[in-house]
């Protein structure tokens, strides 16, 4: 992420450890998944605050940082390579150091270097002041209505690592699950980021969905609407043969217990299928056809 | 049948290098719930996540008790309401076409 990390904080370059800890408070406060559940915006930001923190806080990383910007994770190797050069330009022997050049003056072991960053962060004695936890991960999974009804394995890709998982029967458009641990690794032995993977569950052709239950059209003609009989109706489960009850009006609707959508993580649960009926009339007819259709008008009451 | 995973919660509470005084505070505030078997007290892995969350807010945001209960409460109605407005997108979708 090439932001600048003051600014994401909002502080500025002179800002001490202390305003920068107050700094990511505020906005943590503010962006936390934890206070923000399936909010994607507030996430990505928390994301790039909590970076922000993690290397601002630490000393050594914010040094690093003031001096090679987005590059500070290479300090290091540039470093080296910098060192390297100056030695081949003064000749044998011209690196001499063995420690970081210290605050106030002199040099300090790396070890002394360590037990002053610790005192800087252990002031509060507590399980979590020195220990960063690792960011958390989005992934989307995209799946078919049909795929979202049974239980099964998915294969993603997050940040290159392939990660199977569990996807369970009945999971809906835009829910989140969150896995534990699967996130961004963890700094100072802080725990690992948690993945959170929402599903995309695309619309079907011929159901649509309201939580566990399922919403379909039938066309039936004419005379099954007004004298009944056998419908071939789809399910997710495939055809089920059911009856049209004789006088069944254009728009009324019918339910199929238990053939719509698995209920999310309870087994053997099953929601309705809601059939809603469209009756076909005829547009041609025959001369006998309509021969007949006059005869039931006269028969029949004029509203 | 199903079979229960639970953890100590002093084991948890160990492993983790969380003050147990903290889980027992929330659990009195009904935040947490602990399961009582003999008389030792377990989580469940559903409770630890929810220990997990509430543990960031208390000691990476430095909110307080009382705020954590207010946020549980809230965010108890941010989920219901997401609930409802994602059923009532979806019977929206039925009319849409």
């Amino acid at each position: 992420m090439a932001t600048d990390y003051y600014k994401a904080l909002g502080v500025d370059r002179t800002a001490t450890t202390d305003a920068i800890k107050a700094a990511y408070r505020k906005l943590a406060r503010k962006y936390h998944p934890d206070l923000n559940p399936n909010d994607d915006a507030a996430k990505r930001k928390f994301q790039e605050i909590n970076e922000a923190n993690e290397v601002l806080s630490d000393p050594e990383s914010r040094k690093k940082y003031d001096k090679y910007g987005e590059h500070w994770k290479h300090a290091d190797q540039i470093e080296a390579q910098e060192k390297e050069r100056a030695k081949q330009g003064a000749g044998a022997g011209g690196f001499a150091g063995q420690g970081f050049e210290g605050f106030g003056g002199g040099t300090m072991s790396e070890e002394e270097m360590n037990d002053l960053f610790g005192s800087m962060f252990g002031g509060r004695g507590g399980r979590r002041q020195a220990r960063f936890r690792g960011p958390d991960y989005q992934a989307e999974s995209h799946l078919a209505l049909i795929d979202a009804a049974t239980t099964h394995k998915q294969t993603l890709n997050v940040n290159g690592q392939k990660l199977r998982i569990t996807v369970p029967a009945g999971v809906e458009d835009g829910q989140t699950i969150r896995i534990p641990g699967q996130g961004g690794p963890g700094a100072n032995g802080g725990p690992n980021g948690d993945l959170y993977i929402t599903f995309r569950v695309k619309e079907h052709p011929k159901f649509k969905r309201t939580g566990a239950d399922l919403h379909t059209t039938a066309e039936i003609d004419l005379s099954t609407a007004v004298l009944g009989g056998d419908l071939l109706l789809d399910t997710l489960d495939g055809q089920v043969k059911m009856k049209v009850a004789p006088g069944t009006q254009n728009g009324s609707r019918a339910k199929l217990k238990g053939k719509g959508f698995p209920v999310y993580k309870q087994e053997g649960r099953h929601g309705d299928l809601y059939v809603t009926y469209q009756v076909k009339l005829p547009t041609t007819l025959t001369s006998e056809q309509r021969a007949l259709f006059e005869q039931l008008a006269q028969t029949s009451p004029r509203p | 049948m199903s079979t229960e995973e639970l953890i100590p919660m002093e084991l948890y509470c160990r492993h983790e290098e969380l003050d147990i005084t903290f889980v027992r505070a929330l659990t009195e505030r009904g935040l947490i719930e602990v399961v009582i078997r003999e008389e030792r007290s377990y989580l469940s892995p559903e409770q630890i996540t929810r220990l997990e969350s509430l543990a960031r807010m208390h000691f990476d945001l430095d909110i307080n008790l009382e705020g954590i209960e207010a946020i549980s409460h809230l965010l108890e109605r941010v989920d219901r309401m997401q609930e409802a407005m994602r059923a009532m997108e979806q019977r929206l979708r039925l009319y849409e076409e």
